[in-house]
């Protein structure tokens, strides 16, 4: 049996693998679970987070928004100056994740080669994440969390992208959270 | 007489034996499994560009749209479909600890008219509320959390929302990954 001695060794790196990654003492100890959230420690419910036609506006210092969507996980307002199909995604969104992990969407948008910053509204922490076209920010509270976001073809047509969705998260944050 | 021991087998056993002896080291934080789903542990997140395992050209088909863009990917994905003149919106919401409960008391009392459903052996609802359009949200217990489509005819108010919202359900839930 010409191949028996490979299959041998094989068998035997096997088990030195298995014996030292699965059957060596485990290196994730038993977390305590964690107590369910009470109910109402995440944020309150309002269309669009809490935040109106008239704040985006202003926010964005002309009236070059219009809301397209209403919907349960949150809002959208498309950019008027639509070019072509590429540009119906462009606008502003805001989404509310009713049990959700941050840190997924954060690494989808590192993967998508954003520069992330940490920070903290309304003593709920988060990040944002932006490029030159492009500016979201994420904040958690409990097992939620809300995101504002802007995307856009027209940069220099709107004030810092950041600044965007900076307000409205703030806005928003004041109403729901 | 001598032995012949058939490698694969020794091998195979082997697996066994290690699989079955290291079955007791769990990492990772407990989660409450939801009662009476079919696939307790199935994550429905997005993975290989695919929101709800569906990828765009599915979606587009189950609409009967001639063009999709998707501007917003994540726990909560956005596509914004062209059929003939018209706009349809659609979302996405894979909520992984969220639940089914939560999610009919938001929609009654945003004023949503709910039907009770059972799609592919899933717990679930339809939620028909018009906004900026004629819109109906189809969401299903699933996996650790829960998962919703929603479906708007842009600026219409006529037509049957409901229906292309419970058709993305079932392809979410019929989807092999």
């Amino acid at each position: 049996m010409a191949a028996a001695k490979p299959i041998w060794t094989y068998v035997a790196a096997f088990c030195a693998a298995a014996s030292l990654a699965g059957c060596g003492p485990s290196n994730h100890p038993a977390t305590p679970s964690t107590p369910a959230p009470p109910p109402g420690a995440g944020f309150r419910s309002a269309d669009c987070n809490g935040v109106t036609d008239a704040d985006i506006t202003k926010a964005a210092g002309s009236s070059m928004f219009t809301k397209t969507v209403v919907s349960d996980a949150g809002c959208f307002w498309q950019e008027n100056t639509v070019l072509g199909t590429f540009g119906q995604g462009m606008g502003i969104s805001t989404w509310w994740y009713r049990g959700s992990d941050m840190d997924t969407e954060r690494t989808l948008e590192q993967r998508a080669g954003r520069t992330l910053t940490e920070l903290s509204i309304d003593g709920n922490k988060g990040f944002k994440a932006f490029d030159a076209n492009a500016c979201s920010i994420y904040v958690a509270k409990g097992s939620d969390v809300i995101t504002w976001s802007i995307q856009t073809m027209n940069p220099a047509m709107l004030p810092d992208l950041c600044t965007v969705t900076g307000q409205l998260a703030e806005l928003s944050q004041e109403r729901v959270n | 007489m001598r032995w012949r021991v058939n490698p694969v087998a020794v091998v195979a056993v082997i697996a066994v034996v290690a699989v079955a002896g290291c079955s007791q080291t769990v990492g990772g934080a407990a989660r409450r499994a939801q009662s009476g789903v079919p696939d307790p542990t199935r994550s429905y997140g997005y993975v290989d560009d695919r929101c709800g395992l569906l990828v765009d050209s599915s979606i587009q088909q189950a609409i009967g749209a001639d063009h999709i863009v998707r501007p917003y990917s994540g726990a909560v994905c956005q596509y914004v479909l062209a059929r003939g003149s018209g706009m349809v919106d659609v979302t996405f919401a894979w909520y992984e600890t969220g639940s089914l409960d939560r999610e009919r008391a938001l929609a009654t009392q945003r004023g949503a008219t709910i039907t009770e459903k059972v799609v592919e052996r899933h717990q679930a609802f339809l939620a028909r509320r018009d906004t900026t359009g004629a819109a109906c949200s189809a969401t299903a217990a699933a996996g650790t959390g829960v998962l919703s489509w929603w479906v708007q005819y842009r600026s219409q108010h006529n037509g049957d929302p409901c229906k292309d919202a419970e058709k993305l359900l079932t392809a979410t839930l019929q989807s092999d990954m």
